[in-house]
């Protein structure tokens, strides 16, 4: 499809585990579950379905590797939340000033 | 995803009042907004740099919140759910939080306020992203 599911992104990014798992994957490089289970104090079937959610909003890409599947951080997709979070922040900062401007005056 | 907190030096009253009195956000706002501020009530924003959007209001209670979904008028898809809460802080102040949140591409939003109804239920969000999934990259339009 051609824009990316912003819900599914931002979904993927709430939870905590997940968004330890994708830092942990953009600064190690590429790593399997199994790899990564070592690391976290949930099941290596916790970290699968995890994983599963990041590849699904795009946030990470899968890649078969003999009987497993590593993953690798696609920054595109943290680009785009990130020109989001950014954009829409800026408006509101915007609007907020003229509301306290206008405010303050009276 | 996006929130912003600030105390404002008058009464929830009137603080409510600018945001939501046409006249008065006109005077800070820098564009226009006209809306029909009852759950269900269809929403249309001018904005300061000419922009357009429009939306539905979810949910409000005067002088306490209201929460709306709105999208560029020429991207329907782009659609974001934004809320206000106001409380009292103190003598003659008042805090104002907003948030803004994405949410999935704007399908049933068209296919409702093309039908006339803009109620939205758990429902509409399925469908929504059942309809996103496969016209996504297509505009629409509604008068």
């Amino acid at each position: 499809m051609a824009r990316p599911d912003i819900d599914a992104l931002f979904g993927a990014l709430a939870d905590p585990t997940r968004r330890s798992l994708l830092d942990k994957l953009s600064r190690e490089g590429p790593a399997t579950a199994t790899q990564l289970a070592s690391a976290y104090p949930v099941t290596r079937q916790a970290v699968v379905k995890h994983l599963s959610a990041l590849a699904d909003a795009g946030l990470l890409h899968p890649q078969r590797d003999g009987r497993e599947v590593q993953y690798s951080v696609q920054p595109a997709q943290l680009d785009e939340a990130a020109a989001w979070l950014a954009s829409v922040g800026a408006r509101w900062d915007q609007r907020l000033d003229a509301l306290q401007r206008h405010l303050r005056k009276e | 995803m996006v929130e912003r907190e600030v105390v404002l030096p008058v009464e929830v009253g009137e603080l409510w009042e600018a945001l939501t009195e046409p006249e008065v956000v006109a005077e800070w706002f820098g564009g226009e907004v006209e809306w029909d501020l009852t759950d269900g009530g269809r929403m249309h924003v001018r904005e300061p740099d000419g922009g357009h959007r429009d939306g539905v209001v979810e949910s409000v209670t005067a002088g306490e919140h209201l929460r709306f979904r709105w999208w560029p008028s020429d991207d329907v898809t782009s659609v974001s759910e934004v809320t206000y809460v106001v409380q009292p802080e103190g003598a003659g102040s008042s805090r104002l939080t907003v948030m803004e949140r994405p949410l999935v591409p704007g399908a049933a939003t068209a296919v409702r306020a093309c039908a006339g109804d803009h109620r939205w239920s758990a429902l509409d969000d399925v469908l929504f992203r059942a309809w996103a999934r496969t016209y996504a990259s297509r505009s629409v339009g509604f008068a």
